[in-house]
């Protein structure tokens, strides 16, 4: 027992020799100089205490560094900061240090400045403030304040900020470059979408034009061709029909009374009668029958057409009329008749089963350029266009597209001819008209016809036509292969004051021409002639007279109409039957301009 | 005879001890202030001593107390650069530049005294 505590306290007695022995060395180390720092503990932490010059390697560390590093007292006051830091503020070290950090810091940042330095003395802060140089010039900076582990100073690094700026400057700049960039080119990029929309809007409009045109034309070559034909059957069937009446009534004067074939023979007149009022039909819907065309203000014609309708179309059919003075037409009232006569006809029978309303209006409307290229019919100006609707069965595109065409129809065997709306067709058409059809099945149809209104100087010569007829003087040189026709040309113009040359063919009136031309004021020709038609006559007769006058006589002719004839150089164009007060006009009017214009002497 | 024995004892447990030692494993912290030429110093001198007599079984923390006092305070240093060995026991410190080799093997226990 007592050995063990003999050994304890051996034992207790080494370590504490060994801790004197510590003790010894490290005074001995401080007193020798062996240490570079002493640490002291108490209430405020831990606190190192180095030697002088102990410090010099952080320090060239701290000189060498490229932020400003600065150490203030309690009261913000520089108690050491780096070269780099009075680079900073462009003021001479030694007038750095001793004086308020402060004093650097522009005014508006001060509070902030406050806040960090108050800030470290318990934890790091940052902060991004702008510092004032001594010149006045400004400088961005980072201020990092570390948490001082000594009450009494704050460590501050001081970042320059000015390239970071600059570079967030640049990077501005070039964002806001981009996005200008960006929106200019969007904005051209709607432009020419706006104009590419507007291009493809243009075009499919053009494209729907074209197809339009296209049909426009084809139906009306398609019209043309069947009137030519059919133009064409008609006359060799009226020749024909014209020695079957001929000679059968020659064969009814020839039997003797109360034979049995009188009768017969009767059928034959009668139905040859009929045949030739079809023949009628066919021709005014190729344009080739006879015409009156006259000043007409057409309502008055619509008028009475609809009263002799009313009166033999049923109740059950409503008719409701507008129709209202719109002006003079140049038209054949007889075929005016007809147009609305077969329009309502056709109306009728589309209500005949439900009945319903047929309205019939007119109004005057001012056409277009545009609605020339719709139809490929009508010149721009003022039409009448007449409408007649139905509210009847309707009809199909595929029906709509061919209800011009002779003996087309709907109708039951025996309820119509199928000529009803070719006549129609063919009247407008030679009226420089235009009809168009709306209709869709179950839901009624509508026809609307345009005709244009006489104008303001056609107004004046239709007045005249029916005023005084003005007399004449001079040689009139008149040209015509019909004997009756020149016979009575001769007497209109004798009648006029007018003395007249009259030959029966081009030749003969080319050599007259030639011998006579001296006393010749003007030459009338008919168009239709043998070997030399009157259009190639003019063009003789005005190589060897530029100035002399020539007015064409036409009946119908397919190759010649008043536009070409003017183009031709022909002064003036009538149409056969020619009226004296139309021929007193034209030769008066002519001869007067030639006068005038003659020179002086 | 006995105190023959004792002496032959104490001899022997020495030897055990050191031949224990020449096994165990080092444990030492080393504490300097920052890079001071005495600090510098004393970084170099250890790592050298440990690469010659402790290679590949000592493990040696170097501690700035500028940037720990909290450790320094633990360990009750007072003045730097100091060595302490914390392993194996029993604790000891070396205070001063640490160049003098010689005593810092003893103290390391890696001389015979």
């Amino acid at each position: 027992m007592e050995k063990e505590n003999k050994k304890q306290l051996d034992e207790e007695l080494a370590e504490l020799r060994i801790r004197l022995q510590e003790a010894e060395e490290t005074i001995s180390a401080i007193r020798g100089g062996e240490v570079d720092g002493i640490i002291f503990s108490g209430p405020q932490g831990e606190q190192v205490f180095t030697k002088t010059g102990a410090e010099q390697a952080y320090r060239l560390l701290i000189e060498a560094m490229n932020e400003g590093a600065v150490s203030l007292n309690q009261e913000g006051m520089i108690l050491y900061c780096n070269h780099r830091f009075a680079e900073m503020v462009k003021t001479p070290l030694e007038r750095v240090i001793g004086t308020p950090l402060r004093q650097f810091v522009r005014a508006s940042d001060q509070p902030l400045f406050d806040a960090l330095v108050k800030k470290g003395a318990q934890e790091s802060g940052k902060g991004e403030l702008v510092l004032i140089h001594n010149d006045g010039t400004v400088l961005p900076v980072l201020l990092s304040v570390s948490a001082s582990q000594t009450a009494h100073v704050r460590s501050i690094v001081v970042t320059d900020l000015t390239a970071q700026k600059h570079i967030a400057d640049e990077l501005k700049r070039h964002r806001e470059h981009l996005e200008e960039l960006v929106k200019e080119r969007t904005n051209e990029l709607e432009t020419s979408n706006q104009q590419l929309q507007k291009e493809i809007a243009e075009r499919k409009q053009a494209v729907e034009e074209r197809v339009n045109l296209q049909f426009q034309l084809n139906q009306a070559q398609k019209m043309e061709a069947i009137g030519t034909l059919a133009g064409g059957i008609a006359h060799d069937f009226n020749n024909i029909l014209t020695a079957i009446l001929g000679y059968s009534e020659f064969a009814l004067f020839q039997l003797p009374e109360g034979s049995k074939a009188i009768e017969d023979i009767e059928q034959v007149i009668q139905s040859g009668k009929r045949a030739t009022d079809l023949v009628k039909q066919i021709l005014t819907f190729s344009r080739q029958g006879e015409q009156m065309h006259k000043p007409l203000q057409i309502d008055l014609v619509i008028k009475e057409a609809l009263k002799l309708l009313r009166s033999s179309i049923p109740t059950t059919i409503d008719i409701q009329q507008h129709v209202v003075d719109c002006g003079l037409v140049m038209a054949d009232p007889t075929q005016v008749h007809q147009i609305i006569m077969n329009l309502c006809t056709n109306a009728y029978h589309a209500m005949r089963e439900t009945g319903g309303e047929l309205d019939v209006s007119m109004e005057v409307v001012e056409l277009t350029k545009q609605d020339y290229l719709d139809t490929l019919a009508l010149q721009p100006g003022p039409h009448v266009k007449l409408s007649v609707c139905d509210t009847g069965c309707g009809m199909s595109k595929e029906l709509q597209e061919r209800i011009f065409e002779p003996y087309y129809t709907t109708k039951q065997q025996g309820e119509g001819t199928g000529m009803g709306l070719s006549v129609v067709h063919g009247i407008i058409k030679s009226h420089h008209g235009h009809i168009t059809v709306y209709s869709e099945p179950g839901k009624g149809t509508e026809f609307h016809v345009y005709l244009p209104l006489v104008q303001a100087q056609d107004e004046g010569l239709a007045k005249e036509a029916g005023g005084e007829i003005l007399p004449g003087s001079g040689t009139i040189l008149v040209v015509d292969d019909e004997p009756t026709i020149g016979e009575m040309l001769k007497r209109m113009l004798n009648s006029l004051g007018y003395e007249v040359l009259l030959c029966s063919s081009s030749t003969e009136a080319l050599e007259v021409f030639t011998q006579q031309r001296a006393h010749i004021a003007l030459v009338l020709t008919d168009m239709t002639m043998p070997v030399m038609n009157g259009a190639e006559l003019a063009r003789r007769i005005k190589l060897l007279s530029p100035t002399m006058p020539v007015v064409l006589c036409t009946g119908f002719s397919a190759i010649m109409d008043e536009k070409k004839a003017r183009r031709m150089g022909i002064d003036g164009y009538m149409m056969k039957p020619v009226i004296l007060h139309k021929l007193a006009q034209t030769l008066h009017d002519i001869l007067e301009k030639k006068s005038g214009s003659r020179p002086a002497g | 005879m006995e105190n023959n024995k004792e002496t032959k004892s104490a001899t022997q447990e020495l030897e055990a001890g050191q031949a224990k030692l020449q096994d165990a494993q080092y444990v030492l912290r080393l504490y300097v202030a920052g890079a001071t030429p005495k600090s510098i110093r004393a970084i170099e001198n250890i790592k050298r001593i440990c690469e010659e007599h402790l290679k590949g079984r000592y493990d040696l923390e170097v501690i700035d107390i500028y940037q720990q006092p909290v450790l320094a305070k633990g360990d009750q240093i007072i003045a730097v650069p100091t060595l302490l060995r914390k392993l194996p026991p029993p604790l000891r410190k070396f205070i001063g530049d640490l160049s003098a080799t010689e005593r810092i093997l003893l103290g390391l226990d890696l001389r015979p005294k």
